[in-house]
Formats: C-alpha cells, structure tokens, sequence
C-alpha cells in the first residue's frame, strides 16, 4: 500500500508553447506530489495538460514549450533534487533510468529503422553499462575455459578490453581503440551480447512469444499490442522508480487493452515501482489507480483517493465527467460547451464558462487547489474561499 | 534474413526490360529524319548526292523501323555504335578516351552535391527560422534559379576574368607537356589519379586547379534541392514521437539526431539524389562546353550542333544507363535505411 513518502512533487509549475498563433498558457499554476508507491492516476479531457505536466516531470517539455515557473522536486532517498533546475547532462541520466515513459501510440513511439529489440537496449546500453561489462567479464571469463583452438586468444583479447573498461574507462588506449572499425567491436559485442541476454529475458516476462525472434524483428512487423510491449519493455528495463503511463491503452483494441492493463498491474506489484498514469477514461481509472488527480485546461481541479472521487466528487468538472460515463438504461449527459482555448483562457476559474454553478466571483478570481477534508483536495469556490494570488503577465 | 538479397535481385531482374524501353525510346529520336535525310549527312561532294538512294539501300534504312532497330541494338551489343563524324573516329573510340574527363568531374561534383546538401539542410533546420537557416535557404534558392550556363559564365568571369585563379580547359600547358611526355604512364585517364600515381605534385594541382569551377558550378546548382528535401524531411522527422521517446530514455541529444533522426530523414534524400544524377548529366553537357573542358558533354554538344547522329544516339544511351543504374544503387540503398521497403 502506497506509504506518505513524497517521491515526486510538482510547485505552482507553468509551461508555455510560443507558438506563431500565440502563447499557449498549456499549464497554469499546478501543484501535485505523487506518494512512493501508489498508482497515482490523472484524467482530463484532450488538450487538458496531463502529457505536458508528465514531460515537465521529466524536464522535457516538447518545443516550443518551454518551463516558465515553478519547480519539480524528486525526493530519492530521502535527498531531494531539484530536477527544473538540473543541467541537462545530469537529468538526462535520470529520464529512462529513474523515471521513465510509456507512449501513447507504440507504433510512433518505436523508430520505425531499427530492430525493437536494439530499442529497448539503448537505454540497457546507456544506464546500465558497468552492470553489463561486469556482467560480459563473468561470463567471458567462463567461456575461456571451455572453448579450444583460435577463439581462445580471440576471448582472452575481448576479456583485457572489458577489464580495462572495468578498471580504467578513462584510459587514452581505450579510447584508440573505440576509433578503430574492427577493433571497437572488441568493446561493444560483449555489451550488445549482455544486454541483449537481458532484453530477451525482459521480453520473455511481458508475455511475448519468442524473444529471440522478435528481438530482430522491426516495428511495422509486430502488431499494436506487441509494439506496446516493447514500449513497456523499453520503459522498464532499468528498473525505474517513477513510471508515467501517458494513455498506453488508448490505440489498442479492449480485448488488447485488458491484457495490458492487466501486465501494468502484475509489473508494478513485481517491480515495486510507482505509477502515474494518464488517461481520459474513468473506467481505466477505476481499475487502476490509487488516487485520482482531475485535470481541466492546464489546472488541476480535484484530487482524491479513488473511491471519494467516484462517491464524492466536490468539484462540478469531476461530477460532469462521472455523469458523461455511458451506462445502460443511464440517460448520458455530456458536460455543455467545448475546453477553452489555451491562447486566451477565460478569466478566473478556466471551467466557469461551463459551470452550470457559476457565481460572478468564479469570473473573475481563480480558486487554489485546497485540502477540504483529509486528503481531498480541491479548486473550486462552492467548497472553499481561497483565492490563487496570480500575478499579470 | 533473405528479404535484402531476393530485394536486390529482383531489382536487378527489373533493369533488363527497363533498358529495353529507354533503347526504343532513344533509337525512336533518329526516325524524326527520313532515311534520305539521314543517308546525305554522309555525302561529302555535290556528285555524291545521286549515290543517296544507294545508301539508303546499303545501310537499309528503307527497311521497317523495327527491323532497323534491331540491326542497330545487335551492333550496339556488340560494341559498334557507328561513326562519329564530329570527331572523325568511331563512337565506341570517342567514349573509351573521354570518359575520364567527365568521371573526372562527376566523380567530384555528385558526392560534394550531396555533402553539401545534407550539411546545410541540417543546419537550417538545427537553426530553423534563425539567420543561418535564412542564409542557408537564400543560397539555396539563388542556386537553384541559376541557370547552369549563366553562373559557369559568371564564375569564369570572376574567378578566372577578374582574378586569374582558376582557368578553363583541363591543364595548363607546362602540365600538359608533362603529361604528353614519354615519361608520363597512363593509368586510368584521370588526370588527379594518374598524378598522384606518377608522383608528380604539379599535374595534380594544377589538374585540381581546372576542376575547381566547373565542379562548383554544378555543386552550387545541385544541391539546392538536397538541402531543400533534407531541411524539410529533418524538421518532419525532429516533431515524430520516436524523438520524445529516444530523449525520454535518456539518449544524448546528440545521438538523437545523428541516430535516431538522421536515418528517417535520409530516406527521401536518398530519392532526390537519385534525380540529381540526370540534373548532373544535362549539367555536365553545358558545364564543359562553357569551361572547355573537352569531355563526353563537350563532345555530345558539339555533335548535336553537327547533325552528328551515332554520337548523339550513343550519348542519350549512355545518359540513360547511367540513370537507370544510379537508381538501382538508389533503390538498394532506400531498402538498407528503410526495413519496411525490403518486404515489398
């Protein structure tokens, strides 16, 4: 059960996309902490801000979008590291290793060019290289006693180069040796051989038949719900600690989609990682997470355990996306008007255009995210007074 | 996996019936003259004229196209490809001594076209909407208005006109002594190459020094389109998703774009330079007319000015097997950067 150890929180955090139309306000002013552990679940509708908020998460906002403010804090070990405020070179050996992402569309997210296998290697290759020269060491070491004849000296020669990586990675032979065609193999087969031996293992654990074969394989040759897979297998294979899963199920077919939400569970509980994940669907929702986090055109209106938001929505957008859920004999209601352009957002409360409860202050003030009861949090002036002090731009 | 060698095979299988069709066409050019026509280019005195029907007879140019046709594709499979009366040596001699002059060049201009090309598509797009990327584009634009024999004029008149760097022809005379002398081993016919083998530093500067402008002039009108396709495919390729989950995983930038990006981006590029080779073939023809350089292009100009029938003929043909085998080698190499083409 999820523990009140904060892993990840987001402050007062804005993003804007420059684009030739106009400054998309795309995220205004969110707050959110995810708890080690749990399955922390965001809905919204399209274009709500739940990707963006997630790729700030990884400081890797999409161009032209670009972090205007606030922070986002990762807590490993109790340290917390201020990831808006990293130089790239270190936040990128956190993005795949600590915190990593599954994708919406498989079938875009693979580079249609390589061997999805080689894909879900790259990141092995990457964050886990001693690991695997330590690992190449081990098993070469072994093979020199067994094999005869000229593969023998062949070996021991890759074995002195895995043990200098080991030793001295700086040293300048080393790096002769990585300039030269034939020899830098020498360096890379033994790598590409352990963590292909670890892709293949990964593979095997997320059901797919043969992972020998499919290892060579290409993304147009699997079907979406294999694609996905390697997707997963890409993003789980350096045991992450933070996994955002931004609409995984989405493109797939339902039969599909439960296999995966299904494997979703068992890796979490297997991997003891924590989740966030996104969706537009409450009924994903429902089967998923742990706690809720409604998303509304850049905000975030309501957060809550699962069970509150579903029996006791506060905010009048959680209640309208409750009641748009279609269910037999259910007259279905669909919440009136479109999300608002995020160039020139409504004043105050971004969802007061729509609110069958709107007051004139909800116009003209924008609502803070407040703890109402226990862990319930919500943006809305029928539950609370607090008014969000936002300075003009 | 066998999908890349049935791939190149079956390629190859398509060439046969694809030269058959470009020989057709090419011989179809020579029946736009009547067979008298064609038999009085090669009457030279007035008491010659009755002889025509003669000719006509003898070489059977009264007989049905399609017999004709095969009578010339039997000899063109057998190496004759007729008289060349522009240079007063058979057409299958002509191309054996002029080929290296072209290769010369084209060896030069085709992979610095697309060099170049992909350098500055690159850039602009790195840079896209800031100063080097206008720079990039306004070059690119200003080269691919130019028509190929003004900016050869305009170069020459710059370069050799105003500062007297760069010459026409293909050697200046001391080199050319050197080359004529005893001394001089033939190897290839190249003039750089053969420079290098005999050692001798002079003839290949100075062959160097004569390459210069006619390999600019069709560099800087060739790859403009390069750049153009390679700016817009990488742009495309930098907003996919693939590059969002190549960062997420923690790819250096740097390996994104040179590994990730590169190789999707390349693909068209790879088709349009396939099409620069006929551009750089109708480039070659004007370029060594303007800079005396006495190649195939020179020599196919100068027959085509002289009713010069077998050399016209046989450089058509020649142009069109270059061109089909470039594509060929464009197609093989579609297929190694795209996995998805070799199932086809």
């Amino acid at each position: 059960m999820p523990s009140k150890d904060k892993l990840m929180e987001v402050e007062d955090l804005k993003v804007r996309f420059f684009t030739y139309e106009g400054i998309v306000k795309a995220i205004d002013g969110v707050d959110l902490e995810v708890f080690n552990g749990e399955t922390l679940g965001i809905v919204g509708e399209t274009g709500s801000g739940k990707s963006v908020t997630t790729y700030a998460m990884m400081a890797l906002v999409p161009p032209p979008g670009k972090i205007v403010k606030g922070r986002v804090i990762y807590n490993i070990h109790g340290r917390p590291m201020v990831l808006t405020k990293m130089d790239e070179e270190s936040i990128r050996k956190i993005r795949g290793s600590e915190i990593s992402r599954i994708f919406q569309e498989p079938k875009a997210a693979l580079n249609p060019v390589y061997r999805v296998g080689d894909q879900v290697a790259e990141a092995i290759i990457i964050h886990r290289k001693e690991e695997m020269f330590k690992r190449a060491f081990k098993s070469i070491s072994e093979e020199i006693k067994k094999v005869k004849g000229l593969r023998k000296p062949l070996l021991s020669l890759q074995r002195s180069v895995v043990k200098s990586v080991l030793d001295k990675p700086e040293s300048i032979l080393l790096k002769i040796i990585l300039k030269i065609p034939l020899l830098r193999k020498l360096y890379w087969a033994p790598l590409k051989r352990e963590a292909r031996f670890e892709v293949e293992k990964l593979l095997g654990l997320l059901g797919i038949p043969d992972p020998h074969r499919v290892y060579d394989m290409y993304p147009h040759e699997l079907s979406g719900g294999m694609q996905q897979r390697i997707v997963i297998a890409t993003a789980l294979s350096c045991n992450p600690r933070l996994l955002i899963a931004d609409e995984p199920t989405t493109n797939l077919d339902v039969t599909v989609e439960a296999q995966i939400l299904e494997l979703m569970k068992k890796l979490k509980k297997d991997f003891g990682s924590t989740l966030l994940y996104i969706t537009h669907d409450m009924g994903v929702i429902a089967e998923m997470s742990d706690r809720v986090a409604v998303m509304y055109a850049g905000a975030i209106c309501e957060v809550a355990d699962v069970y509150t938001i579903f029996k006791e929505p506060l905010h009048p957008y959680t209640k309208g996306l409750l009641e748009a859920i279609p269910m037999p004999g259910k007259e279905l209601k669909a919440i009136p008007g479109t999300v608002p352009n995020l160039i020139n957002p409504p004043t105050g409360c971004r969802f007061h255009p729509r609110c069958p409860y709107a007051m004139e202050k909800c116009s003209k003030y924008i609502p803070r995210l407040v703890e109402v009861k226990p862990s319930h949090k919500v943006a809305c002036f029928l539950h609370h007074d607090q008014i969000l002090e936002s300075e003009e731009e | 996996m066998g999908g890349m060698q049935t791939y190149i095979a079956r390629r190859l299988l398509l060439i046969v019936p694809t030269l058959i069709g470009v020989s057709i066409l090419i011989f179809l050019i020579s029946t736009a003259f009547s067979p008298e026509e064609r038999a009085a280019l090669y009457i030279t005195s007035p008491k010659g004229a009755t002889a025509i029907q003669q000719i006509v007879r003898k070489y059977g140019l009264d007989q049905p196209v399609y017999k004709q046709y095969f009578t010339w594709l039997v000899n063109v499979l057998k190496g004759n490809l007729g008289f060349s009366r522009s240079l007063s040596i058979p057409v299958s001699r002509a191309f054996k001594e002029l080929w290296p002059i072209s290769v010369e060049i084209a060896i030069l201009a085709g992979p610095l076209t697309v060099i170049t090309g992909v350098l500055l598509g690159r850039v602009s797009a790195v840079f896209r909407d800031k100063l080097p990327d206008h720079l990039a584009r306004m070059f690119a634009i200003s080269g691919w208005s130019l028509p190929t024999f003004w900016s050869a004029i305009v170069l020459l008149a710059v370069f050799y006109g105003a500062l007297g760097l760069f010459p026409p022809g293909r050697l200046g005379i001391e080199a050319q002594t050197i080359v004529n002398s005893p001394e001089w081993i033939r190897y290839t016919g190249l003039y750089t190459i053969d420079a290098i083998l005999n050692w001798n530093g002079f003839v290949f500067v100075d062959a160097l020094r004569h390459l210069f402008l006619p390999v600019i002039n069709l560099v800087i009108v060739g790859n403009a389109g390069i750049m153009r396709v390679m700016r817009s495919s990488l742009l495309e390729e930098l907003s996919k998703e693939y590059v969002m989950a190549a960062r997420a995983k923690g790819v250096p930038e740097k390996m994104v774009i040179a590994k990730h990006v590169m190789r999707n981006a390349l693909i068209p590029v790879v088709t349009m330079a396939g099409v620069l080779v006929a551009y750089l073939m109708t480039g070659l023809v004007i370029t060594e007319t303007v800079f005396e350089f006495k190649g195939l292009g020179y020599w196919a100009a100068h027959a085509a000015t002289q009713l010069d029938f077998p050399a016209v003929l046989a450089f058509a043909l020649f142009s069109g097997v270059v061109f089909v085998f470039a594509n060929l080698i464009v197609d093989v190499l579609y297929a190694y950067l795209d996995p998805r083409i070799r199932l086809r």
